[in-house]
């Protein structure tokens, strides 16, 4: 806290206690003058500013100052206010959360009695598909891809790996059964940790497919994506095997990061401790460089995290065992449909920073299409934004599912499993254009990369979606 | 024929060429629009009229029993009947006839007319009689006999064993199906009726938004797409649940039993979430749509959703509506489970809304400053151009910057601020303000230098990942920097605070000392510093190091 009620303060600090007075009690109702006198792009640079001094202590490990900041942008920041709002609040429950985390038994109890409600996550997943286009422009690609790859093909079996929409493959099943050549015979498999969710996915194709007559089989698999095991896939010789992977891959990059250990002074204990001693024996004159020390590595990125880094660091092994299990099963075509971001840069700061640019432009998507009283809008912010800036923000190692790469360094990966790269057609862009027109925003942009495509939202790269073959 | 034959279920399909062939003369007067003209069917036999194609013919009137009679050809000798007429022939053989009589008669064989014993059918007239026995034992079967053969996939039952051997070679190989539930098995037909479709166009009055959203926001945009979502229920409440089975491809029925068994409602104890998700979600939809009116989200996409509940009931012939649905779901099987899970939601929006509302009035400048909105986005960038302005202008106009009103002195008219981004400013200018006074202004303008300095590398390195760097040393250069402006200062107090006495800070854990000190305090596991941290989290200054 700032400080102590009964604590004797020189003079100039009255109007400071008053301040604090009335931190303390947050429900008085009566704002700070200086607050409300605020505009909304005034609070707003003040939240990014106050957000990012908040980041800095955390990453130094001065939690005192980050409670401070913490403290002042509770009072600006709000879940239903602007957009700027918004973000605040969901990045400093990240920040909270991680500094939580060093406390593992504070942390565990405050979240032992959270459920998870099964429903609640799909509608919200539903909710998403719904209200922004970023997934039925990968679906129009996708489905795109597929189509033209399998020309000719009487034998199609597709590989989901992750079905929960089927909307997807309704569309797919309705485009082959039309195409000119005649309708192929039709499987797809599913994988999904929910088998409810697979059940109704299957329900809702084989619906569709009897109504076109098109011969369909639908296989569901129910586990995690981490441990699936290629057999239970069951590819068959002859058939044409097409992938989808939507927003799927980044997750095989978490691992225990063994070098982030000693970077970032929370959640590490052995180091700290030897801090300390180093600390306790040292000369007060030495500190400042201890911490210069040691706020360097807690806080210098390293410089393979970003741009042009070897992919042989940690977290590839399961990336590469992942994607060259897909490999041997000589896929025709696979769809890789990717958040287009840098969220994976290892220290703290780095993260924050690109995710603050990232979810900025989300966040304007969402003002922009729902109203601000939206329970949906609200749903999608806090379940699926705010989950996932609390995984960049707060977790590290293999917590840290939500591992955001550029487009670069998933096609330096994919080429290096053994894929080349398939550019997308210009009908399936024409498509999508079209269904981003339908849209009514004006913020939606779609780009063609190398082949690959890239939906953005007002200039900043959000999703890019592209297609690759097995290359021999 | 071609436009009528379609609608009569006498015909079959179409594809059945020897039927047709067979039928040519039968046609044209079994169809009691057609019992005067029809000369222009295009089939490959030519039609005579009825009638009066033979004016000289041997008008024969079969009793009904020998109409249906078996054998029909009796042998003169020993009056045994043979169904056909070669067996006659053979038989008659054996019985050693003298040769004249073996021989056809050399006079021209009559033509023989039959007519239909049934009085009141349009046959029994001489002048419309039938030209071939075999059409008028059919036609008799047909129109007035009993049904005895039965199609096994359809209900279709039929007289003759040959139109029955027909239908069931086509009975579900080639069918088209209107979303109105209608089957046919022409293509003309099928297009025709739906062009015309009533269920169509109710379907299109019923969910406008379906239409017009659902067009845009699915994929391909094709009409076919939104209207198959909801005519989901349209279809399973026409027909039965062996329709579905039936209407699957010739491939693979048994696969299809199989998958859509789990769906039928005996099974629906499998899928409860899934059932929970769309009850919920057909519940907020209602609850939406009646309470509230706002999220215009909710109606379109969830409307959809909202049909599925309705599938699942309805392939169960009885009252299976969607209280019963809710049953299966999360909460608990009473048959009130439907208003418990509507007011489980509204409970959670109330809680919801109320955590709102909390955080609502302590901020409540909210609704105040919407007016000028910029996008977090714009805000970014601003605060980007911002610190990299600013790198080299005075403190004051970092801070004007940012929207305060900060004087370049300490004081000023909003002193709230000021220790503020002192504290902000790693607590290290709150500390200088609070120790020594003299050292504020210098050490503060220096301060928000630097950070300035930091802030444009932390703004722009959110572009370029390269720039990034400079942030840690940035943070360490500061560090620096701060330790050296408290040291001016301070320095009695760190020496004090740093030993762990902590005595002088009664105010602000700002301290620069201080932070250093619960830096240490709060990442190791000591268990005395633990202990203490974790005691008085709010006076982390008065903790005692033991």
């Amino acid at each position: 806290m700032f400080q102590d009620e009964s604590s004797p303060l020189s003079s100039s600090s009255s109007p400071l206690q008053v301040f604090s007075m009335m931190s303390l009690s947050p429900n008085l109702g009566s704002p700070y003058p200086w607050l409300r006198e605020l505009k909304s792009e005034e609070r707003g640079l003040y939240l990014i500013h106050l957000l990012l001094t908040c980041a800095n202590h955390v990453a130094n490990g001065s939690l005192e100052n980050a409670n401070i900041a913490l403290e002042q942008i509770s009072q600006l920041a709000s879940p239903d206010g602007d957009t700027m709002q918004r973000m605040a609040a969901y990045f400093t429950e990240a920040l909270a959360d991680r500094i939580l985390k060093a406390w593992p038994g504070l942390h565990k109890a405050l979240n032992s009695t959270r459920i998870a409600l099964v429903s609640e996550e799909i509608l919200v997943r539903k909710l998403f598909f719904e209200m922004f286009p970023f997934l039925k422009v990968a679906f129009v690609l996708t489905n795109q891809a597929v189509i033209e790859a399998m020309e000719g093909e009487k034998m199609v079996h597709i590989i989901d790996l992750n079905a929960a929409e089927p909307a997807q493959w309704v569309a797919l099943i309705q485009a082959l059964s039309a195409r000119p050549e005649g309708q192929p015979h039709l499987r797809i498999t599913g994988v999904h940790q929910r088998k409810e969710v697979l059940d109704q996915m299957a329900h809702r194709l084989t619906e569709e497919a009897e109504k076109l007559d098109l011969p369909f089989q639908f296989n569901p698999v129910v586990g995690k994506l981490e441990n699936l095991d290629v057999e239970k896939l069951r590819v068959k010789t002859g058939e044409a095997l097409a992938i989808s992977s939507v927003l799927q891959l980044h997750s095989f990059l978490a691992s225990d990061d063994e070098h982030h250990r000693k970077k970032s002074p929370l959640g590490s204990k052995n180091l700290n401790g030897v801090h300390l001693q180093r600390a306790l024996q040292m000369n007060q004159s030495t500190l400042g460089e201890l911490l210069e020390k040691d706020t360097v590595n807690g806080c210098s990125p390293s410089p393979d995290s970003a741009s042009s880094s070897p992919l042989s660091s940690t977290g590839s092994v399961k990336i590469d065992g992942f994607l060259n299990a897909l490999w041997g099963l000589s896929p025709k075509l696979m769809v890789v449909t990717e958040q287009d971001s840098n969220h994976n840069g290892s220290t703290l700061m780095e993260r924050l920073l690109e995710s603050l640019y990232s979810f900025a432009a989300l966040f304007d998507c969402s003002e922009s299409t729902a109203a601000r009283t939206s329970l949906e809008r609200f749903k999608v912010e806090k379940m699926l934004f705010g989950e996932e800036i609390k995984n960049i923000i707060a977790c590290e190692g293999t917590e840290r599912k939500e591992r955001h790469e550029k487009l670069e360094k998933w096609i330096q990966r994919l080429n290096l499993a053994g894929f080349g790269n398939i550019p997308l057609s210009y009908y399936g862009m024409l498509h999508a254009r079209r269904l981003l027109q339908g849209y009514n925003c004006d913020g939606y942009k779609m780009k063609e990369e190398n082949g690959c495509v890239v939906i953005c939202w007002q200039d900043r790269p959000l999703f890019s979606v592209s297609a690759w073959r097995c290359r021999k | 024929m071609a436009a009528a034959s379609s609608s009569t279920p006498f015909f079959g399909t179409k594809e059945d060429k020897q039927n047709q062939m067979i039928q040519v003369q039968q046609s044209s007067t079994a169809t009691p629009t057609f019992s005067t003209a029809p000369t222009t069917a295009p089939q490959k036999k030519k039609r005579n009229h009825p009638g009066t194609s033979y004016p000289d013919a041997e008008v024969i009137a079969l009793s009904p029993k020998t109409l249906m009679a078996t054998n029909r050809f009796i042998c003169e000798v020993c009056n045994k009947g043979f169904q056909r007429e070669q067996n006659l022939q053979l038989h008659r053989r054996g019985h050693n006839l003298p040769w004249k009589l073996k021989q056809k008669s050399t006079k021209e064989v009559k033509r023989k007319v039959y007519l239909c014993p049934e009085p009141t059918c349009v046959h029994h007239d001489p002048s419309k009689a039938l030209g071939d026995l075999t059409g008028i034992k059919k036609h008799y079967s047909r129109k007035h006999g009993e049904k005895k053969w039965k199609c096994e996939k359809c209900s279709k039952r039929y007289a003759v064993q040959s139109d029955w051997k027909a239908h069931s070679k086509t009975c579900g190989t080639r069918e088209y199906r209107c979303d109105c539930g209608t089957l046919f098995s022409r293509r003309d037909s099928f297009i025709t009726h739906r062009a015309f479709c009533d269920a169509l166009a109710q379907e299109s009055a019923r969910h406008p938004t379906n239409l017009t959203t659902m067009g845009s926001h699915y994929l391909f945009g094709s009409n076919n797409h939104h209207m198959s979502l909801g005519q989901l229920q349209d279809q399973n409440q026409v027909q039965p649940s062996s329709n579905l089975l039936r209407l699957g491809s010739t491939s693979g029925p048994p696969k299809f039993d199989h998958l859509i068994s789990p769906s039928n409602p005996s099974s629906l104890l499998n899928m409860p979430s899934s059932m929970f998700f769309m009850s919920d979600a057909a519940n907020q939809g209602f609850h939406h749509r009646q309470d509230h009116g706002h999220g215009s989200y909710m109606n379109k996409p969830l409307h959809g959703l909202l049909q599925l509940p309705d599938l699942q009931g309805s392939t169960d012939n009885n009252s299976h509506t969607s209280a019963n649905l809710f049953n299966l779901g999360f909460f608990s099987n009473t048959s009130g489970a439907n208003s418990i899970s509507t007011s489980e939601i509204q409970c959670m929006g109330d809680q919801v809304g109320s955590g709102f509302s909390s955080l609502y009035s302590s901020t409540s400048m909210q609704h105040e400053n919407i007016s000028p909105h910029m996008s977090a986005t714009a805000l970014l960038q601003k605060a980007a151009q911002i610190g990299s302005t600013t790198s080299n202008n005075n403190a004051s106009s970092l801070l004007r910057g940012l929207g305060s009103s900060l004087s370049s002195g300490t004081k000023s008219d909003r002193p709230v601020l000021s220790p503020n981004f002192g504290s902000n400013f790693d607590g290290s200018g709150s500390e200088t303000l609070r120790s020594s006074q003299m050292e504020d202004d210098s050490n503060l303008q220096g301060l928000m230098n630097s950070l300035a300095n930091g802030n444009s590398s932390i703004f722009d390195g959110g572009a370029s990942h390269g720039q990034s760097n400079d942030f840690g040393g940035f943070s360490g250069s500061e560090l620096h920097q701060n330790l050296a402006a408290g040291m001016g200062g301070g320095s009695e107090k760190l020496t004090l605070d740093f030993l762990g006495v902590g005595g002088m800070m009664g105010n602000l854990g700002g301290g620069f000392s201080q932070r250093e000190q619960h830096g240490i305090n709060v990442s190791s596991l000591d268990p005395g510093m633990k202990s203490s941290a974790q005691a008085n989290p709010q006076q982390f200054g008065r903790a005692k190091l033991v």
